[in-house]
């Protein structure tokens, strides 16, 4: 067992961080998926009437889901630089 | 050798560890006498001077000159680490993760999250956030009804270029909004019971 490690893995900003994380890739693929469904055809626009947003539904995916995936991968990799960082000390 | 000489070897004021009494008027003079200077009599003790030999008088050469005195060690308390030092996680580092309490857990954490700064970071971060994916919403609805609407007004034209500007940036202010909110985050992770 690693020194420190049970200690560290207490942490529970870390594991607030790591799940926002999580969330926040699994939001950001999401979103990309559904853009792209919605740019083929593959899935109905939710709100016909409303091009506008519609638009922006299916761009948000483009340009919005890669933010998404991009914090969402940092806040994972800062997670873990925490309970690394805190086993190093103990 | 008539010459008398002053040697400051044989005055207590210039030995090692002396510390000048304050003397009262009616008090006779008693000069520091160590246990050592009593247990050796080949010690010249100071303000006790022979008979034979003169108060004024060359040291005599059968008489060894006093050694370099080491300055007492001043006794030291007992170098015995506090209590609570030894209740510290990292005195016993083993068996400490099962010995803590909830309340040890938990007063920490409440501390961290009193630090208005950090909720700052969180706060204003999602708001920026909000905002960035809320006004780029805005800006393609908005900019839809312009296009499909439009009847060639140079005003229209301004706010379209406008509506553009604001969907160029808004997905940039969104993932500020979101780094700054993480950072709040990664702060209260790093500080985390240091």
């Amino acid at each position: 067992m690693i020194r420190g490690l049970r200690a560290a893995l207490r942490n529970p900003f870390a594991w607030l961080l790591a799940l926002t994380g999580v969330v926040l890739v699994a939001t950001g693929v999401w979103k990309f998926r559904y853009s792209v469904a919605l740019q083929t055809g593959r899935e109905r626009y939710p709100d016909i009437d409303d091009i506008g947003y519609t638009y922006a539904l299916i761009n948000e995916g483009f340009r919005l889901a890669p933010w998404y995936v991009g914090v969402g991968l940092l806040c994972v990799v800062c997670a873990v630089a925490a309970v690394a960082l805190r086993v190093r000390r103990r | 050798m008539t010459e008398s000489t002053f040697d400051p070897r044989y005055d207590p004021a210039f030995q090692r560890g002396y510390v000048p009494r304050p003397q009262n008027p009616g008090q006779a003079v008693v000069s520091p006498v160590s246990p050592d200077d009593l247990a050796d009599p080949q010690r010249p003790v100071p303000g006790r001077r022979s008979a034979a030999r003169p108060a004024f008088a060359m040291p005599d050469a059968s008489v060894a000159p006093p050694a370099p005195r080491v300055a007492a060690p001043v006794p030291q308390q007992q170098q015995t680490p506090p209590a609570e030092q030894l209740a510290e996680p990292q005195a016993t580092d083993a068996a400490e993760p099962e010995r803590e309490t909830e309340e040890e857990i938990r007063r920490p954490f409440v501390k961290e999250l009193l630090n208005p700064f950090v909720w700052v970071l969180i706060v204003g971060g999602a708001l920026l956030a909000i905002w960035g994916r809320e006004s780029y919403f805005d800006a393609y609805r908005r900019q839809s009804q312009l296009q499909f609407n439009q009847d060639g007004q140079s005003d229209t034209q301004a706010e379209l270029e406008s509506l553009w500007a604001v969907i160029q940036f808004a997905p940039t202010l969104f993932g500020a909004g979101l780094v700054i909110a993480a950072a709040g985050l990664v702060v209260l992770a790093m500080r985390w019971r240091r």
